[in-house]
């Protein structure tokens, strides 16, 4: 999760920001007054959200809070894939990353430690309509 | 989102910035909005809330700050926008399900809710962005981030 704040966009990647759906305050920098201000900076995988089903099954599980304390454990997706604790659910990952070879490196092994990878979808997403694409890609599996 | 008590700057400045798009929920403009944006944070030690310095904080160059306990009561009676937990989680994955917990013991009965999500301090949301993204995926079974 804080592995991938603060990338810089590369001028000839600018465009790229106007997709993105968040950005990253800058630390040491102005806090952006508008949306525009975002073009410095994006941050992939800084918003976790959950379907309200897989809340209440996170909160009504008996799933210890502390399963995930491994490396490449720090995103609740992969923690909720991690096969020991893996239910009924038939869940839906999706990462978003770019720019960033380390999360991609991280990735490949959280990939590895996945008891039913065939389970998890990761993918990576650039725009918007590359999402779409994802998510036609989900309904079809269903 | 999770943070500690002493970050009241940057709570300021999201409730300056994106919770005032127009679809976040506002205590202070009876906004309604379709996203509530809250602070979530421990419950404040006791020699935090008191301005003393702890004993293993005494050598280091940066120690945390402590905050005024009044400081802190008058800025969550006047946003009524933080939830402060009674664990203190000290992972990134125990903040995440310490909030996922209370988020569903506290909302889980409201019918609209649809997406409970947890970000940094440091992040900024286009909620209305975010809002139009997250209408599209499937409402069940799905992680996002």
């Amino acid at each position: 999760m804080g592995l991938n704040k603060n990338i810089l966009l590369p001028p000839s990647h600018q465009h790229l920001a106007q997709h993105t759906y968040w950005g990253c305050m800058p630390s040491d920098a102005q806090l952006p007054s508008d949306d525009r201000m975002l073009h410095a900076g994006v941050a992939p995988t800084m918003v976790q959200l959950l379907t309200a089903d897989l809340v209440e099954w996170l909160a009504t599980s008996s799933v210890p809070a502390t399963s995930a304390t491994q490396r490449g454990g720090d995103c609740l997706g992969s923690w909720l894939a991690r096969g020991e604790y893996q239910r009924e659910v038939s869940y839906r990952v999706v990462h978003e990353r770019r720019f960033d070879n380390h999360m991609t490196a991280n990735e490949t092994w959280w990939a590895q430690q996945q008891a039913s990878a065939e389970r998890v979808v990761v993918h990576s997403v650039d725009t918007e309509a590359e999402f779409q694409q994802l998510y036609n890609v989900f309904a079809i599996g269903r | 989102m999770s943070n500690s008590a002493v970050q009241a700057d940057r709570r300021a400045w999201i409730r300056n910035t994106y919770k005032r798009y127009s679809n976040v929920y506002s205590h202070n403009s009876n906004t309604l909005g379709t996203i509530l944006v809250l602070f979530v944070m421990p419950k404040p030690q006791r020699w935090f809330l008191h301005c003393i310095q702890p004993p293993m904080y005494a050598h280091t160059l940066h120690p945390p700050r402590a905050i005024d306990a009044a400081v802190l009561a008058e800025e969550l009676w006047e946003h009524r926008d933080v939830v402060l937990l009674d664990t203190v989680p000290s992972t990134a994955e125990e903040q995440a399900y310490a909030w996922m917990t209370h988020a569903w013991h506290t909302y889980g009965l409201c019918r609209s809710l649809r997406w409970v999500g947890k970000v940094g301090l440091d992040t900024y949301i286009r909620t209305v962005q975010l809002e139009k993204l997250m209408r599209s995926p499937p409402m069940q079974h799905m992680v996002w981030g």
